[in-house]
């Protein structure tokens, strides 16, 4: 009787260890279909139109990419493309010189995973101006 | 279910409460991740590019100053396309590497000549900038961060 309790017992410690993994993955697959297929996404920086805005400092976050353009005269254009969640959330803060900001948003990216920053941010599904 | 009832459950079927609470505590982990990882923040720019695992600074004005119009970074997990229009802007871009890998960067002057083609290493945590060399050229410096 000792030796059958004993035994069951490990075997139970054996499946909790083994239960610590299996949450760990399926919880990681939850968030992975909560946050939607990654996929290649293109950011465009609009320059010329930032700059007619007033725009100098141009700010992006996203967990696929930091990115923070200081313009020189008329902002230049640039693009940027990388691997990203769809529902993953990015940040635009586009500022003047004295660091006011112009146009500040979040957003999600769209179906399209394009996204471009100028007088507004478009091409998002979500999106909420500061 | 009174109090004796759930301490007699919990008695007999401890082994399946060891499991469920095991599996619970790995969902947890994943779940709780986020609300201590990094994140950014919508009210304040990141002002200084805060460190994702490989950084690039292009120092516009060296680059302008060496003649530079058009700047292209290629790398497995980031392209980066930059068409200067007066003096080239300072541009600082932040991403994260999950392994050893090659990027190349090319800067081209107004004729479309390449006056920078240059392949990086990509063997842990990258800070490298685009700027002009100590020779008054312009270089790709790289140093690795965490070596």
């Amino acid at each position: 009787m000792g030796i059958v309790a004993f035994t069951k017992g490990i075997a139970w410690c054996m499946a909790a260890l083994a239960a610590v993994p299996a949450g760990i993955a399926s919880a990681a697959l939850l968030v992975e279909v909560l946050a939607g297929p990654a996929r290649q996404v293109e950011v465009v920086f609009a320059g010329a139109e930032i700059s007619a805005r007033g725009g100098r400092y141009v700010d992006f976050a996203s967990p696929g990419v930091l990115f923070s353009q200081v313009c020189d005269g008329v902002c230049d254009q640039v693009s940027l493309a990388y691997p990203d969640h769809r529902r993953a959330r990015f940040h635009s803060w586009l500022r003047a010189a004295d660091q006011t900001c112009i146009s500040c948003a979040e957003g999600e990216f769209g179906e399209r995973g394009g996204v471009r920053v100028g007088a507004e941010v478009s091409g998002l599904t979500k999106k909420v101006v500061q | 279910m009174n109090r004796s009832e759930i301490l007699g459950f919990l008695r007999h079927r401890w082994g399946v409460c060891l499991v469920v609470t095991s599996y619970v505590l790995g969902c947890a982990y994943v779940l709780a991740t986020p609300l201590w990882a990094p994140e950014t923040k919508a009210s304040s720019p990141p002002g200084a590019v805060r460190f994702l695992g490989a950084r690039l600074e292009i120092v516009g004005k060296d680059v302008s100053r060496a003649g530079g119009v058009s700047v292209a970074l290629d790398h497995e997990l980031l392209q980066l396309r930059q068409t200067c229009v007066e003096g080239c802007d300072r541009i600082v871009v932040s991403y994260p590497v999950s392994r050893d890998g090659v990027y190349h960067l090319r800067v081209d002057d107004r004729r479309g000549e390449c006056i920078l083609c240059q392949a990086m290493y990509f063997g842990g945590n990258n800070d490298d900038r685009v700027a002009l060399g100590a020779d008054g050229r312009l270089a790709l410096g790289g140093t690795l961060v965490g070596y």
